[in-house]
This record gives C-alpha cells, structure tokens and sequence, in this order.
C-alpha cells in the first residue's frame, strides 16, 4: 500500500467530519428540535454558553478530574503492571481484581463510589482512576510479554543491573503500548468522569449536562456534549500523541 | 598457562536429541579459536555454553574470564537506543562513570567507522551498520574474552571482508581472548590462531592451521561444503 502523507490523512478526516456534520445537520432538519438540535444552534449554544462564567467553572472542574483521574489511573496501572510483568504471580494475584474491573458496569461503582465518598470530586477521580487503571495494566504486561527475550539475554551477557534493565529495556519497551492504552483510556476516561458528575456531583460538566435535560434546554444539552469531545480531542492530539510521538521517535 | 575456558567431556541433548557429544578443550588467554561445524553441528550451542548462557546436560564447562564481549548473530542493539548510548550503556552497567563512558564508547565507534552516526537510531542504520555498533560494544567494554557466533553471516560478501578488516585492526589493537564459530570454511580461517572442527560424528578435533586460503580448501574438501555462504550445503 502506498504510504499516505500525513497533509493527505488530514484532508481526509476534515472530509469525514464535514460528512457527519452534514448527515447531523439533515437529520436536524427532520426532527423535531426537542429531540436533536442542529449544528448550527448547537454552534450558537456553545458560543453563548462560553460567554458564562459557570460554563468555565463546569469545565474547569470536569477538566481537573478528568486529568487526575488519567494520571493516577495510568500510574496506578503502569507501575502494578511493571510489577506484575517482572514479578509472574504478581500478575495472577490481580487477574481477578482486573477482571471484576473490567467487567463491573461504571455505573454500579459510581453509586457505590458515592456511599463510601460521598459527591464530589473525590468520588469521581477515584471511579475513573479505578476503573482506568485495568486497561493500562493489561497493556504494559502485555507489552512485558513482547520484550524480545534475545535483548534480555544481551543484558546478562553484559551484566546489566537490575535497575538499567527496568530502565534502558522493559520501560522503553512497554511505553509505546502504555501511551496508545492512554490515548484509549481518555476517551473512557472522560465518558466515567460525565457520568459520574450526572449522578453525583454540583458541579461539572455532567451536572450541567443533567440541568440541561431537566430544563430541556436541547441546543445546551448538544453544546456539552461538543464540549465532551472537544476535551477528548485536546488531550488526544495535543498532549498524548506528541508524547507518543516522542517515544517512539527510534521507530524508522 | 592457565586456561580461562576449559570443557571437560561435554555433552548437550535435548530429549532423544544428542546436540554435542563428549566433546573436550581449553582456551587460553589470547587464543583466537575458530570452530568449523555444519550447519545444525550445535557451535551455536558451544559457544552459549562458554559465555553461561546455557549449562551442558553433562560434563564441564569451567570458566575463568571475568568480562565478556558477545556479537551475536543478529546484533541484538536496543533498538530505542542511539548508536552511543548503545555502547554507552554496558559501560554505566560495569560502573564505568558517564563521561568516561561516552569516551571510550565514542573512540570505539571511531574505530568501527561509525563517527558521525552516534546519535542515529539502530533503524536508520544498514545491517553492516548495526553489526559494527554490536561490535564497538562488545570491544568497549574490554572483555577477557570475545564471543562471536556467526557474526557476519547475514552481511553481503563485500560488508563482510570490511568487518573481517576491522576485527583483524581492533584485535592487533587490543589482543584479546576469541572464541568464533561458523559454518563458512573462508570465514573460520580468516582470523583463527587455532582451528577446531566439529566432525560429522559430533567430535570435536584440531587441525593444524594453515595459509586461509589452503585451510578453506581442506575444511570444503572434508565436510563437501558449499562455497562461501554455504548455506543449504549441509
């Protein structure tokens, strides 16, 4: 297959989202704006909204959680996975645990998130740092498995300590599978953080989301939800794919 | 002189599968021991065995060495890693200082013609390339003794009369202790002070070492081997 620029990847994709806007845009015109508002009020909604200080107070708010619960998801799961790939019965002991995680619907761990912290933002950091951290896990014990066994023995032949193996061979190894896991646990991430403000917090963007419903203020409800994925834009592309980028820069 | 590598009546099977059999010698300090064997012949097999990368199902390997040097043969460079830091890193490992480290990393890559290349990654070098950083890493670190298991053999013709060049240089530069095993009768000859061979009976014995060019001939003649590759030959 021939190699795609990355200027031609681009136009491509702006394609894409002008066809879903489009498609968005003629459904508009069909039902009933109670239901679905167009792009365009959803537009003029976001710009209003953006003139409000509560809008920036929710999404400040949302923001903080949603980072916190990213990093201390990502570190939690990247350091038991460290663990459990040099360690082997590490890794047995935290199957089932990885598994109850990654089977529990988040809406059952947010309600019992909100017995134990009740609401806020405590809540919601640790619903998504909790619920997070299983999908860095698997990928940086799955990237231990892919560790190329011939460069280990290379290291014993040349007597590295244990310390500059951890650091020269299993982290660079492992850390182009843990930043895509974080690319994926973003858009989780974000989607646990909303939730979990609709049912459980005073602030945010899912409390303005859930105001938005009851009110039935639709071209809002449509602005939030823009607002959601604008998030999950900016940190994709400006933080986590140059970090990505960077680490993999020995790549060809 | 004491030797530094002594097998005793080593023997290596895998299940039914006799690998190595019985076989008996000692490396002493600045031997350069070519071993000839087949493909299949177990030299891979021997030669992990002298660096304790694997002990045999019976008998002894005694090793006395203190510092090893190994090209394998694929180059097994850390691929995240520059060119320096690559060479670099065995050195911080030994508890060389950082500095000194980067010194002697950068004189080696001199030697192997690789200035100017110490910031590269591994991909954006040619196999030749890689193989010479390999190389420069394990003479860096000064071993006792050199293990070099077929090291050249994925390089083309021309590449490898360079590399035979360069170990030819660095090791008048710095004698120093090698064990090499190949299946390339031209390639066995080239460096060695001693020869062994590996018989078609799983032995081991010494041959008188000649002029390389008379050495290859007899080691073709003996085992019917093909000419230089030798590949699919056995």
């Amino acid at each position: 297959m021939k190699k795609t620029s990355s200027t031609t990847k681009l136009l491509i994709s702006c394609a894409g989202m002008l066809l879903m806007l489009f498609l968005w845009h003629i459904a508009s015109l069909r039902i009933h704006a109670i239901v679905l508002a167009s792009p365009a009020d959803t537009f003029r909604a976001v710009v209003r909204l953006a003139g409000t200080g509560r809008f920036w107070s929710h999404l400040w708010a949302s923001f903080q959680r949603i980072v916190a619960g990213i990093a201390l998801g990502g570190f939690a799961g990247f350091a038991l996975g460290i663990v459990a790939g040099l360690v082997g019965w590490v890794r047995y002991v935290l199957e089932p645990l990885r598994w109850l995680l990654m089977s529990i619907p988040a809406v059952v761990v947010v309600v019992i998130a909100m017995l134990w912290f009740g609401m806020g933002s405590a809540m919601v950091v640790f619903i998504t740092a909790l619920l997070l951290s299983p999908i860095v896990y698997i990928n940086t014990v799955r990237g231990f498995e892919m560790v190329d066994r011939d460069i280990i023995e290379m290291a014993r032949i040349y007597r590295f300590p244990r310390d500059l193996t951890i650091r020269h061979i299993y982290v660079p190894a492992v850390a182009g599978h843990v930043a895509s896991s974080l690319i994926v646990a973003t858009g989780i991430g974000v989607r646990i953080v909303i939730l979990a403000e609709v049912m459980g917090a005073s602030e945010g963007i899912g409390h303005a989301l859930s105001l938005t419903r009851s009110t039935l203020e639709i071209p809002d409800l449509y602005a939030w939800v823009a607002v959601c994925i604008a998030i999950v834009g900016l940190i994709e592309y400006a933080v986590l794919k140059p970090i990505e980028h960077r680490i993999m820069r020995w790549r060809a | 002189m004491t030797p530094i590598l002594t097998f005793t009546d080593v023997s290596v099977s895998f299940g039914n599968l006799d690998v190595v059999r019985g076989i008996s010698f000692a490396v002493n300090p600045e031997d350069v021991v070519g071993i000839f064997g087949r493909s299949g012949a177990g030299k891979t097999t021997i030669i992990r065995m002298a660096a304790g990368l694997q002990e045999p199902t019976s008998g002894t390997v005694e090793r006395t060495y203190r510092r090893v040097g190994y090209v394998f043969q694929e180059p097994r460079v850390l691929p995240w890693k520059t060119t320096l830091d690559n060479v670099v890193i065995p050195l911080l490992a030994l508890g060389v200082g950082r500095a000194d480290a980067v010194d002697r990393a950068r004189a080696w890559l001199f030697d192997m013609g690789l200035e100017g290349f110490e910031d590269y990654y591994p991909s954006r070098l040619s196999g030749g390339m890689v193989q010479r950083v390999s190389l420069a890493r394990a003479f860096a670190v000064e071993p006792d003794v050199l293990f070099l298991d077929e090291p050249f053999g994925a390089l083309d013709l021309r590449i490898k009369d360079t590399m035979f060049d360069l170990l030819r240089k660095s090791l008048e530069a710095r004698p120093v202790t090698v064990l090499y095993v190949s299946h390339v009768p031209e390639d066995v000859a080239r460096i060695a002070t001693r020869i062994l061979v590996i018989d078609t009976d799983g032995g081991l014995r010494e041959t008188p070492v000649m002029e390389h060019r008379d050495m290859a001939e007899m080691l073709r003649k003996t085992f019917g081997e093909g000419k230089g590759q030798g590949r699919g030959a056995v």
